[in-house]
């Protein structure tokens, strides 16, 4: 015999679950990249030198070369959130450049999912059928839109590299760590392929949780360009000592100084089936740091960024957008109100005050 | 995209519109665009009146910011770009909207194209209306900014009695002007043309033989009649006007006269009548003393004294004579009448004589086309008739009152086909009155701001917002205002020189057809 809080908690969540089917109708899917299979997995350490002192600066050339540079970034939002229910956007996008020119760019509209986040877990095998890569993790993910969001990147890159000339630069923004939600053979996988047929692939992390000896992050050390700068207007430190072929760490680590104004040092990931290329690599990577703007930072990754963020603004529009397609196909208006009534009221901060 | 794709509308009104275009677009103050309205396939014609940067980003003084960044790594000798400009950098044009071309008519504007509208370069097709209003005088080609489209343009000949103004600064091409419009006028047959030369630059093209001059046309040996006192190129008259047909009008051009003086002026005038001149200048200050005295009423011999000096000056005049058949007065009106173009070089005279001289025949022409209008039966066979002056300041400024027969024209030779052409460099110090009377206007580059202001509250088009591409104008590029063109006509004026060429085949400026061999 259930008691009455089992008993009234299985209702909430069956209501949740026929709340997120109908929203789901209204989105056309968008489950298809959900990861199914879960198990913990450890990527163990970077193997990161102790010191500065242990990773003496190299000079970078940038010789100006006018390669293809393809940049891939990725945006995702909450749209709505109230009980179990939430709902989500994601999306990833491509800006390729050459020579300082935008050839092209890529970025579709935002994939929508309403879940009840109660169901995740029951959902997931259903979810990862068709999907490139294996989800491991035992537990439903923290932010279920961060792992769609990677994954829809990761996505992207797979089909960019399989597209690209010979030679191009694939900068993609964020780490070559693998995700441990997923098998790290999907990542492997794109890597290798990708440095078997001459298309480089690099990661740079805007602000990098890295540290050495339990210090600062170590794109903030102050003796990451200033005292070599004179020397070596342009340079690049490895961070981490050789890695065994199954760490989950899948490119070798850098800390970098691309341009000689640069605000501060990047850390740069380079794939480490391509490291024997890793001089021309940070040479392409400076040649494409140089902009006004952005000095230090490889501008076709800003403008993928700028490219594919969901922003507050477009996040209202959005929302907007959902509303009045509910309110077409007779949802219960109260309802989209109750789930994204706090950021309504968030969004109309301004106007209470100017009141 | 097509190479005549320079960006699309924002904004704002049916009186200012508003273009982005691409951050390397050359824009040019003056420059034509077309912004096309897919719904109603109007095509809207912009001038572009002013140009202005813009930028994507959303930082407070991005590009402050970014110059200044450029000049610190400027400085260290460091290297950097702008990368993906066509994205983040922009020009946005401001413009005038000129009307619209629906059906190959030409619309004056009183709507606005729909939102984003594409805007592209205009095409030639789509220009062609403005044939219908070039006129029969061509002198020049369409301008859009910078560049040049093969539309010849020009002014209505029948306009000509109405009145025209050249203005501009030294430099800036209004001999240029004047030539070829002289040109045409010539070309056509239909129009007689009163130049007077001051400057000698007109008959041959002046010292240094580089340019050349009005006798250098073909057309030159059949409809040019040069006269002078100097010797010139080719054929020419002697200038040659007796002294009996110079009145008081004449002299008051060139002295200045207390009211005493003036009483006597016309008391010798009603004395001898024609030969008042020549008896003021011969008759010893007694004999004059006397003959005038009347009754109780008489003049002082100072006052007489001052006069003979003066008439004696006259006398001194090389073109004055006392030979009474040796007018040229008569002929210079006789071939004006007939569609003749006449050139008076006045080049060797002093000033005082040179405007004498103007005076004398302008009034001589006005007289004779007035008295043919009130008389004779053949006015309507009569030449339109353009009288061109130069330095036109110099008798028809507002200082100078409004009584002379060069305002006389300006009042009235409309009515009795002649026009006066006004040539100045400082338009501010014609009359508003004046300025209002000039029907079709050619502005060249003007450098000062009031000079602008008074055009632009006479010309016959709204002209506004152009104070900047007035200042602008390169030598040789113009606007036409007149009411027989739809807006101020962006024009290049032919070069002279290569005008000519055509007749050679060596060149064929704007593309005109070659005038037939038979055409003279």
């Amino acid at each position: 015999m259930p008691s009455a809080t089992g008993e009234h908690n299985r209702l909430e969540r069956k209501a949740a679950d026929q709340i997120a089917d109908r929203l789901n109708c209204l989105f056309g899917g968008g489950q298809d990249n959900l990861p199914a299979i879960p198990s913990d997995n450890s990527i163990g350490s970077p193997h990161l030198v102790d010191s500065l002192d242990d990773a003496p600066p190299r000079i970078i050339n940038s010789n100006g070369s006018k390669v293809i540079v393809y940049a891939i970034d990725g945006g995702s939002t909450v749209l709505a959130r109230g009980g179990n229910i939430e709902v989500i956007a994601w999306r990833a996008g491509m800006v390729k450049f050459r020579d300082c020119k935008r050839l092209s760019e890529s970025c579709p509209s935002p994939r929508v999912l309403a879940y009840n986040r109660l169901a995740v877990k029951d959902q997931i095998e259903e979810l990862l059928i068709d999907s490139p890569a294996q989800y491991i993790a035992s537990q439903p993910p923290a932010k279920l839109v961060d792992e769609l969001r990677w994954l829809a990147e990761w996505r992207l890159i797979d089909g960019v590299i399989h597209s690209a000339e010979a030679g191009s630069l694939v900068l993609i923004d964020g780490s070559l760590r693998c995700n441990p939600a997923f098998d790290m053979k999907f990542q492997r996988g794109i890597l290798a392929w990708a440095a078997e047929h001459e298309i480089h692939i690099a990661a740079i992390t805007k602000q990098s949780s890295l540290s050495l000896s339990q210090n600062l992050p170590i794109d903030l050390k102050s003796d990451g360009g200033e005292v070599v700068a004179d020397r070596f207007p342009k340079w690049y430190r490895q961070l981490n000592r050789p890695l065994p072929a199954s760490s989950g760490w899948l490119g070798n680590i850098f800390l970098a100084g691309l341009h000689p104004d640069a605000d501060k040092p990047y850390r740069v990931d380079i794939n480490r089936h391509d490291e024997t290329n890793t001089e021309k690599i940070f040479s392409m990577i400076a040649t494409v740091s140089d902009d006004i703007e952005f000095c230090g930072y490889p501008y076709p990754l800003a403008a993928a960024h700028r490219l594919a963020r969901i922003d507050n603004l477009f996040r209202q529009e959005l929302i907007g957008v959902i509303g009045q397609a509910l309110d077409r196909k007779n949802f219960a208006p109260h309802i989209w109100e109750y789930l994204v009534g706090d950021i309504h009221e968030k969004l109309n901060a301004d106007m209470v005050q100017e009141k | 995209m097509s190479q005549t794709y320079i960006g699309r509308l924002v904004g704002k009104s049916v009186g200012e519109l508003y273009f982005r275009s691409f951050y390397d677009t050359p824009l040019s103050i003056g420059g034509i665009a077309m912004a096309v309205d897919e719904q109603t396939g109007r095509k809207f014609l912009l001038r572009i009146t002013d140009v202005s940067y813009g930028h994507e980003s959303a930082e407070a003084n991005w590009a402050e910011k970014a110059a200044g960044r450029m000049m610190e790594e400027d400085i260290h000798g460091r290297s950097y770009r702008i990368h993906d400009p066509d994205r983040r950098l922009y020009k946005l044009a401001k413009c005038s909207p000129l009307g619209y071309v629906y059906n190959n008519q030409f619309h004056r504007p009183r709507s606005i194209p729909t939102h984003f509208s594409q805007v592209t370069l205009p095409d030639p097709q789509t220009m062609e209306f403005l044939k219908e209003y070039s006129g029969d005088l061509i002198v020049g080609d369409l301008r859009c900014g910078e560049s040049v489209m093969d539309i010849p343009l020009g002014i209505d000949g029948r306009s000509l009695a109405q009145h025209l103004g050249i203005f501009a600064t030294t430099g800036m091409g209004k001999s240029n002007l004047m030539k070829v419009l002289a040109s045409a006028i010539m070309e056509s047959g239909r129009y007689g043309l009163l130049i007077f030369d001051p400057h000698g630059e007109y008959h041959d093209g002046g010292k240094g033989g580089e340019n050349k001059g009005l006798v250098d046309h073909p057309a030159a040996s059949t409809r040019l009649f040069s006269y002078s006192r100097r010797k010139l190129k080719g054929e020419h008259g002697n200038l040659s006007i007796p002294v009996n047909e110079i009145e008081i009008e004449d002299i008051e051009q060139i002295f200045s006269f207390t009211q005493a003086q003036r009483e006597a002026l016309w008391a010798v005038r009603i004395k001898y009548n024609k030969e008042w001149l020549r008896k003021l200048c011969h008759l010893d200050i007694e004999t004059l003393t006397e003959e005038l005295t009347a009754g109780s009423s008489t003049f002082q011999e100072s006052t007489l004294g001052v006069l003979k000096r003066r008439a004696q000056r006259i006398e001194d005049f090389k073109s004055v004579n006392f030979d009474s058949t040796l007018s040229t007065k008569g002929d210079i009106v006789g071939k004006l009448q007939n569609g003749y173009t006449v050139l008076v070089d006045t080049a060797n005279l002093s000033g005082a004589e040179e405007t004498m001289m103007t005076s004398i025949l302008t009034r001589a022409v006005l007289n004779s086309y007035r008295w043919k209008y009130q008389t004779e039966g053949d006015f309507d066979n009569l030449a339109p008739c353009l009288i061109m002056l130069e330095e036109a300041q110099r008798v028809l400024a507002a200082s100078a009152g409004d009584s002379n027969v060069f305002h006389q024209v300006v009042r009235e030779g409309r009515k009795f086909k002649v026009g006066m052409g006004v040539i100045t460099q400082q338009p501010k110090l014609l009359s508003e009155e004046l300025l209002s009377q000039l029907n079709s206007i050619f502005i060249l580059g003007l450098a000062d701001e009031r000079d602008r202001s008074v055009i632009r509250f006479s010309a016959k088009q709204d002209i506004s917002a152009l104070g900047t591409e007035i200042q602008t104008l390169a030598a040789g590029e113009a606007l036409l205002t007149s009411p027989t063109v739809p807006f101020a006509l962006p024009l290049k004026i032919y070069l002279y020189e290569q005008y000519l060429n055509r007749y050679t085949g060596e060149d064929k400026p704007g593309g005109r057809d070659k005038i037939a061999d038979d055409f003279f």
